[in-house]
């Protein structure tokens, strides 16, 4: 065989072995990622399972971008229906930045995927109008050209996810805004899988070796067991955590991280007394993280670890100062308490101490805390710049004209294939922290946006407005829930899914 | 259209198939040629279709002054070749050094205080403008030297002159050694294959995985000179040598391999320059066919190595200050090409003492009394040293940038450091570049025959593996440094 033969016979085999191993073999392998590990693997891990097909209950699919994730949990959700007597799954499948163009790119994926009620909350951030603010700040909306905010919402940069989880349909839609350039790394990732999964695609096989195999002490998020007094999305305890001693950690041990900022008195001293009584105590006099061997205390013995001392972010150097005010104790191993792994972690929220921080807090003080956090000091905060344009963008609708392009228009693309596939569909204004949603509540926009929404309606697709529906402590910031703040909703969604599916 | 990028991957496919089934069913050279001819346009207009009108510009006068030069005489002749050397750097002078001269000028003007008005251009430096130039000068210089006759198509000369795997950074190849291999396209279908594959991918490697993913770690470090601990300077200074080898010999694998699927060889344009035994050696292995068209168009023209050390040092000196301008109008770059004048100077100087540090002829005693192994590697750690130092001048964005950098570099502080991954990114790839010198050093012709055989299935599946690792692993495509000169 001459050597052009070979090369494409090899090539053939490339492409077929590419397709087998990155279509079928890799996304059998568990997925150890947390939601936020990996946002776009998750994705189109959980879009997969999800058009694999469902089982015998009727499916409940929610939609979106984070707005959706922080809003909605599987269990809770399903928990609540079951008190009412029904029993229905309910599937998340969202990314960070899941915007209606791209729910409507993937409408057919969608299908596969057989809801039987589709819910799809919405806020501000998902019709994108800031970025038209950031890229002609001189325009007004409605002198904005469309063109250049689709281009926009499909730049690798911007949108990794266009690239991994619908490279055809996104050439199929959106073809006339792309480059020659970027139609051919979409055609690319269409064809050859691999190069549809460069971002994440060894990442996985990396969890799961860091898992088996390390310390577990590189950080993405915390997913190991829930502590009854929480642990942050970081790992950071609180002055006590509760656990149940494993055996491993009579053999082996495990990790605490321990920081300049808790030594400052002294030696911090880890305190860990079992139910039973048995007590072992812990001197670290060093920064970094810290072998602990549990010795007198027994297998299946539930403790309660007290520290000597705590520290505050806000009093830190370096990565470890934020404007945050809470008492931190020592970080946690990434899958602390666990045996083995959790699988799909990434479909579960447990609640963490950014949920239960505000609880406590007076209104006022509250109200201090939200300013302190999101919009004090931005000129030395560049990793919050989204918070301010947003703030800004709010604050500017008041002088704009609202206009039914761009993301609004794929919204309308989007609910009329919803209808012609005759699968209803919830459409939800979430709700938003009050003390943002007061830069913009009383605009014309937001009136005119909103009856927008509405004009939506009917063949099956129905709107909810609960806009103004919870006070300022349910969110982590101006849109994104708290666990507490996802926990009230619940019932409220789930009244509306039970009218909507009765039969 | 990047040579990483999945455009040229498509692009690359698609002329060679076209090309191959052309030649196949001999449709004839000037059809072959018109395909390329038009695949190059193409190529180039992906940048900006303005371009097309620019290369256009030396095509026409030169592909005429040409003409010119072979049918006249005497004065006559001379003054058609200094109309196309004019018109040749004239252009490329407007594009690349306006703005340059006219700061020079502003800053002349203030210094003697005299009120005027700051004058800017806006323009932008058309990718590869450099290359083609030089190119082009050499075809009427040849012809002037009674080297070559002139090429009786213009298309041909066009496609001499913007053939599309070398038009944006090289090599730069003389009219007399490409135009004949253009004049025989489609002579040659028997391609080997190995040896296109071979240069693809481990210039895509090169590039794609090793600059690329260095480069934002040396961006950083430059926005920041001040900023970071010493010993991390010695890592990005390193990591940059890595770098701009990495990226500059990359781009020219990925032409020569595809150039290669058309038949044509274009010659190699770095030797393994960091096992360079001295600073002449090291311009004998690095962008050779610019320090070659340096040294046939410009330092024999200056005189070259005849009359006394005083006189071959100032050629010296004038070669390597105009070579250092032509990446760039900055200071740095005349820095930078001094710097080198100065070492081969220096080098020349001392070539015949009978103390030669650095001998490069052989013909010194201490040389030859010493040119055993230790002594070697020392020598070429000296020399690479020096490159590297020099580099500092090449990468900063200004004087006060690079006097930050080495005041940095030799004051053994702290400050900043770089993160655990990058720093062993940076450290990793100072190895394996430095071990693939020394594979190529000692294996470079066994690989060089095995790569001319017929593809064996091993290779094939090796290549295979390869190209799937190295796709996975690179990262969004970013232009080729060179592009900018």
């Amino acid at each position: 065989m001459s050597s052009a033969r070979k090369s494409i016979f090899l090539f053939l085999i490339f492409v077929l072995f590419d397709h087998f191993f990155w279509e079928v073999l890799f996304w059998k392998i568990p997925n150890e990622a947390s939601w936020g590990t990996d946002f776009f693997y998750n994705y189109v891990y959980e879009k997969k399972r999800l058009e694999a097909g469902r089982g015998p209950k009727e499916r409940i699919l929610v939609l979106g971008s984070s707005v959706a994730r922080y809003s909605f949990d599987n269990s809770v959700l399903e928990a609540y229906l079951e008190t009412k007597g029904i029993k229905k799954e309910v599937r998340i499948l969202s990314h960070a930045g899941l915007t209606p163009m791209d729910a409507y790119a993937q409408r057919d994926s969608i299908g596969k995927m057989q809801p039987s009620l589709l819910v799809y909350p919405l806020n501000f951030v998902d019709f994108r109008i800031f970025r038209a603010f950031q890229l002609v700040p001189q325009k007004k909306l409605e002198e904005v050209e469309e063109g250049i905010l689709i281009s926009d919402s499909l730049q690798p940069s911007i949108a990794p996810q266009v690239i991994s989880a619908y490279p055809f349909e996104a050439l199929r839609d959106f073809s006339p805004y792309f480059s020659f350039d970027a139609r051919a790394s979409f055609l690319s990732a269409g064809i050859f899988s691999f190069y549809r999964y460069k971002e994440f695609g060894f990442d996985n096989f990396k969890y799961m070796y860091a898992h088996r195999n390390s310390r577990n002490t590189r950080y993405y998020w915390y997913q190991g067991i829930q502590i009854p007094e929480r642990v942050s999305t970081l790992g950071w305890t609180k002055k006590s955590f509760s656990f149940e001693i494993r055996p491993y950690m009579k053999e082996m041990g495990f990790w605490v991280q321990v920081v300049p900022e808790i030594l400052q008195e002294g030696p911090l001293v880890l305190n860990i007394k079992s139910d039973r009584g048995d007590m072992e105590e812990f001197i670290l006099k060093d920064v970094g993280w810290q072998h602990i061997v549990i010795q007198k205390i027994g297998v299946g013995d539930k403790v309660r670890a007290e520290l000597s001392a705590t520290w505050k972010p806000i009093h830190a150097l370096g990565d470890r100062f934020d404007y945050a005010r809470e008492d931190m104790g020592v970080r946690l191993q990434e899958t602390f308490g666990l045996d083995t792994p959790h699988k799909n972690f990434h479909v579960v929220r447990e609640e963490r101490s950014e949920d239960d921080r505000f609880v406590t807090l007076t209104e006022r003080e509250y109200e201090d805390y939200f300013h302190f956090r999101l919009l004090q000091d931005l000129d030395n905060r560049p990793g919050l710049v989204a918070m301010q344009l947003y703030k800004e963008s709010k604050e500017r609708l008041h002088r704009e004209v609202f206009r039914p392009f761009y993301q609004y228009r794929f919204l309308k693309l989007f609910t009329e294939e919803m209808k012609k596939r005759k699968i209803p569909t919830l459409l939800i204004l979430n709700p938003e922290n009050p003390y943002s949603l007061i830069w913009y509540k009383d605009s014309q926009y937001l009136k005119d946006e909103t009856r927008f929404l509405e004009s939506l309606e009917g063949d099956g697709v129905q709107f909810l407005n609960l806009h103004s529906y919870l006070d300022g402590k349910s969110f982590n910031d101006y849109h994104h829930l708290t666990y507490q703040g996802m926990v009230k909703m619940a019932p409220v969604y789930a009244e509306k899914v039970i009218q909507m599916t009765a039969k | 259209m990047n040579f990483t990028s999945p455009l040229y991957f498509y692009f690359i496919v698609s002329i060679f198939l076209f090309f191959r089934i052309a030649s196949k069913i001999h449709l004839g050279q000037a059809f072959l040629s018109s395909i390329l001819l038009i695949a190059s346009y193409c190529f180039y207009a992906a940048w900006s279709p303005t371009y097309v009108l620019l290369i256009a510009v030396p095509t026409i006068s030169d592909f005429w002054l040409g003409n010119q030069i072979y049918n006249s005489s005497g004065r006559k002749q001379k003054l058609y070749l200094l109309a196309s050397i004019c018109l040749n750097l004239g252009v490329l002078g407007f594009f690349k050094y306006a703005n340059f001269l006219l700061g020079i000028e502003n800053s002349l003007v203030s210094m003697l205080s005299i009120s005027h008005k700051s004058l800017v251009l806006d323009l932008i430096l058309p990718a590869g403008i450099s290359f083609y130039t030089f190119q082009s000068m050499s075809y009427t210089i040849d012809i002037y030297r009674g080297l070559i006759r002139p090429e009786l198509s213009i298309f041909q000369y066009a496609l001499y002159l913007s053939f599309f795997p070398q038009l944006v950074a090289g090599p730069i190849v003389v009219a007399r050694e490409l135009l004949p291999k253009l004049k025989n396209l489609g002579s040659n279908l028997d391609i080997p294959y190995p040896k296109v594959f071979w240069l693809l991918l481990l210039g895509f490697t090169k590039k794609a995985i090793i600059a690329d993913r260095i480069a934002p770690i040396i961006d950083i470090m430059y926005a920041n000179p001040l900023s970071f601990s010493a010993l991390d300077w010695v890592l990005c200074v390193l990591g940059y040598s890595v770098q701009i080898f990495c990226d500059f010999s990359g781009y020219t694998d990925i032409a020569r391999g595809s150039a290669l699927l058309f038949g044509i060889v274009l010659p190699e344009n770095f030797n393994l320059p960091y096992l360079a035994e001295s600073f002449s050696d090291f311009w004998r292995r690095w962008h050779i066919t610019l320090s070659t068209w340096l040294r046939d168009y410009l330092y024999i023209s200056l005189g070259g190595n005849r009359g006394t050390v005083v006189q071959i040092s100032f050629n010296l000196m004038v070669t390597m200050l105009l070579g250092g301008l032509w990446h760039g109008a900055s200071w740095n770059f005349v820095l930078w090409g001094g710097g080198h004048g100065i070492l081969l100077s220096l080098e020349r100087y001392f070539q015949n003492s009978r103390f030669s540090p650095l001998p490069v002829g052989g013909t010194g005693s201490f040389y030859q009394k010493t040119s055993f192994l230790t002594f070697l590697a020392l020598r070429r750690m000296i020399v690479f040293s020096c490159i590297t130092l020099l580099w500092i001048l090449f990468r900063s964005k200004s004087i006060d940038v690079s006097l930050d950098v080495l005041s940095k570099l030799f004051s053994f502080q702290g400050g900043f450091i770089l993160g655990y991954t990058d720093r062993n990114f940076l450290l990793g790839n100072i190895w394996v570049v430095f071990f693939s010198h020394l594979i190529g050093f000692f294996y470079a012709d066994q690989i060089s025959a095995y790569l001319e055989k017929e593809l064996e299935w091993k290779l094939g599946i090796f290549f295979m593996v390869w190209a799937y690792i190295a796709v996975s692993l690179s990262r969004e495509s970013r232009p080729f440094l060179y592009f900018v000169f």
